[in-house]
């Protein structure tokens, strides 16, 4: 699957995961302004962990990349995949970026808290909209 | 309707297979709901077999291929809601582990390893044992003292 560049112009790219019937994971990119936001839709769990990867990485090893993940519509994510992220927000750390968590489900903020990760992970309750919009 | 009433047990098999873990949190949450528990301590139930069962996936079955199933049994007694998670892969030295200290776990550039750190947060009591014919049972206990309220005879599955 391609994904949109960051900095690119305005794309958009879906992902559907189907492992199971019902919820699976679900990623939609839209460039925002200077911002690459991610709709996350679903389950990270073993299953969709690595798609989910591959996805978002990408947009995290571009200097100065802007990486905001909407997880509002995010019903799940497992360890790993809490691990995923910061190692996610660290490489946009270091190539002079960011990436911000919006809408956190309390389900996935409990287990961020319990991994000692709050305080690691940028999370935001909503969104800001770039003023270019 | 399918109910869910103290002393009945359900049993299910899963293939080795990451795809199906949704399957297995769609059943534990919708017994744990049915055994009136609050919906945080459901949260927790099912982080906790999804990382049950991921460990399995990922550790016990890591050299083995086809990888064999899981076995699930949940059940409720008057005080307990009881989950084991049953493999037939390598042996995990329960005693030996360690927890992670974080954040050091994080800053060292870990993104793994955390799995049974966070059952032993999210339940009240974990067990693990060798069984007779080579299998491995962890055993994943809440008590019900987080219930919303008294089990009522009968409740329907997924009623909150």
């Amino acid at each position: 699957m391609a994904v949109a560049p960051a900095h690119s112009e305005p794309a958009r790219c879906r992902r559907n995961v189907k492992k199971m019937p019902g919820p699976s994971l679900s990623l939609e990119v839209k460039q925002e302004g200077n911002a690459t936001v991610v709709f996350l839709s679903g389950d990270i769990d073993a299953s969709s962990l690595n798609d989910f990867q591959s996805a978002v990485e990408p947009l995290c090893n571009v200097e100065g990349a802007q990486v905001v993940l909407e997880c509002a519509a995010l019903n799940y994510v497992n360890s790993a995949g809490l691990g995923l992220l910061f190692a996610l927000s660290r490489a946009c750390k270091t190539n002079g970026g960011q990436l911000l968590m919006c809408g956190v489900r309390s389900k996935v903020k409990n287990v961020i808290h319990v991994l000692g990760l709050d305080n690691l992970l940028e999370l935001r309750d909503e969104r800001s909209r770039p003023e270019s919009d | 309707m399918t109910t869910w009433k103290e002393a009945d047990s359900v049993r299910f098999r899963i293939p080795g297979e990451s795809r199906f873990l949704f399957l297995v949190r769609t059943v534990v949450t919708a017994l744990a709901r049915a055994a009136q528990l609050a919906e945080d301590e459901v949260d927790k139930i099912e982080i906790a077999v999804d990382e049950a069962c991921t460990n399995v996936l990922d550790h016990a079955y890591r050299k083995t291929h086809p990888k064999p199933p899981i076995d699930l049994e949940i059940r409720v007694s008057d005080s307990q809601f009881i989950v084991d998670v049953i493999d037939r892969g390598s042996p995990f030295d329960f005693k030996a582990y360690v927890p992670p200290r974080f954040p050091d776990h994080w800053m060292e550039g870990q993104t793994r390893g955390v799995g049974l750190y966070l059952i032993k947060q999210c339940m009240d009591e974990i067990s693990y044992d060798a069984l007779p014919d080579k299998a491995n049972r962890l055993r994943l206990i809440k008590n019900l003292s987080s219930r919303k309220r008294p089990v009522e005879a009968g409740a329907p599955l997924g009623a909150r």
